[in-house]
């Protein structure tokens, strides 16, 4: 019995948009194709362009999802341009991981971290409630931050923060 | 501290609508208005975070008792309205870091609005209203769920407005801080005389403080001065001999009398202290021990313990603080200030100039410091969780030779840690010296212009002329005079941070206890074992069922298997059998009474449950067995051992009963913990007992063990048995299959193998795998 997803270098694959939203068309280099599939980052956060997952997402029989997953592309930069736009645009949808580009104010109010922060998304607002746990330096040196409902945020790098922003951060490293 | 509140009345809902998750833009408000009919009544808003290009900014969905209203300023189509009727399904795809409100209708998917995770749960609501209404449920329960779930999650205060720091926390803005302060005093009214005796002393203490200063005044001005022109053996040089000794005695008895009653009083605090913690500590586990479940699924126990050992020792410092050194300080502020002012009032003038410096740099310097403490903090935790990873889990280290990196890992966090210190440390001494620089200026600039008042005898704003003794009195007062400053500089700083933890210790004291409405009623007889389920539902959450309409009777004595998958509501049922959860809808009844009509202490002890992890305590072997009663007669927990297959192995350890188990059981096997558990369930000799995947962490050797215990006691007992390994329930009169929360199928093994149904194909899977892994196939065999 083999189960095993195969891997595509990602040459010869065709990605179109599919019918809305984070939906792909996938033509496999035999002719197949599969329509309205998903893509699925395997390293969401240490490695977001390599080993993307195509899935097929539905609903069983009693309104649970139902995951069929169809293959791996190992890399993205492996996509001719048209198809890695559809599939960058796809991802992009589906993970949300605002990059902070500087952080404007950060207070402690009790015990709850609140931060005001501008993002390559716009300006938002979130407060972290166990700091400990919630700012995380990665090995790559990128910085995760998790927010009190699970939504993530992302550093690229430190040194590209403002003066005050790379103060405020230092403090919670 | 959570103040209580009214339940409100469907009326009263209804007049509050429309629920919102957050102020509604002046213009999404109008879009809706300019879509709605005069008589349309709008219920839910939500107001989102992130529009359809995922970026950050407004769009919302409301819904009206007729429609369903979207927009978003991204969208082609900005505005979208849906009769609710024609919408097929509504649903939220939860993706990484936002999620999709979208709906099906004609057969189309149609994705409405964007948000993030914060606002997710809001849509997930209104999603549900729209498909329940549309299955036909009765929309003003609807509309109530929805209102509840709106109004747990409240992210601002309803009174003031402020931003709340977490879902429901009170407001610190709008807590009465007279009132919490005047809950705290409870907890001092018993001590109250130790306090009042040990403040007296502290009064004492600080007049008697103001002295020694005087006394060297005299000493340098008159006993010490010309002693050049007084010839050894005059009267009057006796006079000075004997006026020095009297200063230095009295000095001496001063100081003795101080340090007297400074041990004393300090032996008074720590007793009050400790008394007023142990209340504290005792009321608060006290407090947890009873509360419901449902309180632990949101509180994580982690915050529970810090609360109990971390905040009550804030509040008991504070106590401290407000009990003692408000009015200490207060004294001796006033008496300096007295003092120094009836000496000299220039020079008291000037030596209140490093004063805002001081202030202003300490309030500086706290905010400054702290992120560095953090750090500290951090790394001393990070420490700590690699102790507690890799020193139990040694084994593992071992095994896979890891003991370098162990090692490096330590050793370049202690020294990050290290350098994290001395960092820290070089600021504070940067700081403590800076600061002592200035006040040290200012003594300086007093002595330079008090020396100049001494030599010239120059007196300024009709102030007596200065000694060189008043001086030196002077300069020792305007030391003094720092203490008090920087105590009340902190003051506010100490108020804000006890009410934080008065805050967190009260919610646990005031949160509502498990429920039991049949308290000393004990049935005649003892329990039976008669169970019955009728049309019983249960959500752990309002609108995601867990179990709908069960039904079914066990009677005593009866052997009866609970079957299903993951998920299926097996649990669930346990859990409503045990009592950890009681808001369900239909009724349990136990020997045709009413489960919540019986006293819980008396009914669980009735219940024997035996867990698929079992809890071992940090206790010996026999009191872990004798666990709900310690004073149990040696002979019964022996013969519960027996019955349980655990006597044997017990008897092998050297320490027998008396062996020590680690928090983790340290020294025994999965089986071998498993069988202490069900030594233990067989003490309590159980109306009904409950075995929940009691064998599923055992191997095949193992489980046949624990098995043979588990149909010796099983029998003349109710028993339940959740069981994924079917071939346990071979013996059960009774099988009972649960899928989505619904019985799908009851009956006895014969039975249901008959009907063919899926207690059929999941007995035919499993001995599928049995006979694939027996012939070494690919399936993993039960610890073979």
């Amino acid at each position: 019995m083999d189960n095993s997803v195969r891997f595509f270098s990602g040459r010869n694959i065709r990605i179109t948009p599919g019918s809305m939203g984070v939906f792909l068309n996938v033509t496999m280099p035999d002719g197949t194709v599969y329509e309205d599939v998903e893509p699925r980052r395997y390293f969401p956060i240490s490695d977001i362009s390599k080993n993307i997952s195509i899935v097929r997402v539905e609903e069983d029989e009693r309104g649970k999802d139902k995951i069929t997953e169809y293959l791996i592309i190992r890399d993205i930069a492996n996509l001719d341009e048209e198809s890695r736009n559809a599939l960058l645009d796809s991802l992009n949808k589906y993970y949300m991981i605002p990059k902070i580009l500087d952080i404007y104010e950060q207070k402690s109010v009790y015990g709850v971290l609140q931060w005001k922060v501008l993002t390559d998304r716009g300006e938002f607002a979130f407060d972290i409630r166990d700091i400990y746990s919630s700012i995380k330096q990665l090995s790559s040196g990128k910085i995760l931050i998790i927010d009190s409902y699970d939504n993530r945020y992302e550093i690229d790098d430190i040194d590209k923060l403002s003066k005050k922003g790379r103060k405020l951060l230092l403090g919670y490293l | 501290m959570a103040e209580e509140k009214k339940k409100m009345t469907f009326e009263e809902i209804l007049a509050s609508l429309p629920c919102k998750n957050k102020e509604v833009p002046k213009k999404f408000a109008e879009i809706v208005s300019s879509v709605t009919d005069e008589n349309e009544k709008v219920y839910f808003y939500v107001i989102s975070d992130v529009v359809l290009g995922s970026r950050y900014g407004e769009s919302f969905a409301a819904v009206t008792d007729k429609q369903l209203v979207s927009y978003d300023e991204i969208r082609e189509e900005k505005l979208l309205r849906f009769n609710l009727g024609d919408i097929e399904k509504a649903d939220v795809k939860r993706m990484y870091g936002n999620a999709l409100f979208r709906i099906k209708t004609g057969g189309k998917l149609i994705e409405l609005n964007k948000c993030s995770y914060s606002v997710t749960e809001y849509f997930d609501n209104i999603a549900q209203y729209i498909n329940d209404l549309n299955e036909g449920k009765d929309r003003n329960s609807l509309i109530e769920g929805v209102h509840e779930s709106y109004e747990k999650r409240q992210l601002y205060c309803p009174k003031c407005g402020a931003r709340l720091p977490y879902k429901n926390a009170p407001c610190i803005k709008c807590a009465d801080k007279k009132k919490i302060l005047g809950r705290i005093l409870i907890y001092v009214k018993p001590h109250v005389v130790l306090l009042i005796v040990a403040l007296v002393m502290a009064m004492i203490t600080t007049v008697t403080n103001l002295i020694p200063p005087l006394l060297t005044a005299r000493l340098v001005d008159q006993t010490l001065v010309n002693v050049a022109d007084l010839a050894k053996g005059t009267p009057e040089m006796d006079a000075r001999i004997n006026e020095l000794f009297l200063i230095v005695l009295f000095l001496f008895i001063i100081n003795t009398f101080q340090n007297i009653v400074g041990a004393f009083r300090g032996y008074i605090l720590r007793i009050a202290s400790e008394r007023i913690t142990n209340t504290l500590k005792t009321e608060l586990y006290t407090k947890a021990q009873y509360l419901p479940i449902k309180y632990y699924d949101k509180t994580s126990t982690g915050s529970v313990i810090s609360r109990i050992n971390g905040d009550t020792a804030n509040l008991n410092s504070f106590i401290m603080r407000i009990s003692q050194e408000v009015l200490t300080q207060a004294i001796q502020l006033v008496g300096i200030v007295v003092v120094m002012v009836s000496m000299n009032p220039v020079l008291s003038l000037l030596s209140l100039l490093p004063i805002p410096i001081v202030v202003v740099s300490a309030k500086i310097f706290s905010k400054f410091i702290h992120p560095y403490y953090y750090r500290i903090w951090k790394r001393g935790a990070k420490i700590n969780s690699i102790l507690a990873d890799t020193l139990p889990g040694i084994k593992v280290v071992k095994a896979f030779t890891s003991e370098e990196k162990s090692i490096d890992n330590f050793t370049s966090t202690n020294r990050d840690l290290i350098n994290e210190n001395l960092k820290t440390a070089r600021i504070s001494s940067i700081y403590n010296s800076a600061t002592g620089l200035v006040m040290m200026m200012g003594s300086i600039v007093i002595w330079g212009l008090g020396g100049y008042m001494v030599l010239t005898k120059a007196s300024f704003l009709g102030s007596s002329v200065l000694t060189a003794g008043g001086l030196v009195a002077f300069i020792n007062y305007m030391w003094m005079f720092y203490n008090p400053v920087q105590f009340f500089v902190s003051l506010n700083e100490t108020f804000i941070s006890a009410f934080t933890s008065a805050e967190r210790v009260f919610e646990i004291l005031d949160a509502e206890p498990e429920a039991d409405f049949g308290k000393g009623n004990i049935p005649e007889g003892g329990i039976k074992g008669k169970i019955e389920f009728k049309n019983v539902s249960f959500s752990y959450e309002k609108g995601k069922k867990i179990l709908s309409n069960v039904n079914f009777v066990i009677e005593p004595g009866e052997i009866v298997g609970i079957v299903g998958t993951t998920g299926s509501g097996k649990s669930t049922i346990v859990n409503l059998l045990m009592r950890y959860y009681e808001n369900n809808e239909g009724e349990i009844y136990i020997d045709d009474t009413n489960i919540k009509d019986i006293d819980l202490q008396y009914y669980r002890s009735s219940v024997g449950y035996v867990l698929q992890e079992p809890l071992l305590f940090k206790d010996t072997v026999f009191r872990n067995i004798a666990h709900s009663d310690p004073t149990t007669p040696v002979e019964d927990v022996i013969y519960a051992a027996q019955v349980a297959n655990a006597h044997k192995f017990i008897t092998k350890l050297p320490d027998s009963y008396d062996t020590m188990l680690g928090e983790r059981g340290v020294g025994l096997s999965g089986g071998e913990r498993q069988r202490i558990s069900i030594a233990r369930a067989v003490l309590k000799d159980p109306a009904i007992l409950i075995l929940d995947e009691a064998t599923a962490s055992v191997d095949s050797e193992t489980e046949s063990i624990i098995q043979e215990a588990i149909e010796r006691i099983i029998n003349g007992r109710t028993t339940i048995m959740i069981a994924h390994r079917l071939s346990t329930l071979k013996k059960a009169d009774k099988i009972i299959v649960v899928e989505d929360g619904k019985i799908s199928e009851m009956g006895s093994h014969n039975e249901l193998m008959e009907k063919q149904g899926r207690y059929y194909r999941l007995v035919k899977i499993q001995s599928l795998a049995r006979e694939l892994s027996d012939e070494g196939g690919i399936f993993e065999g039960d610890g073979k």
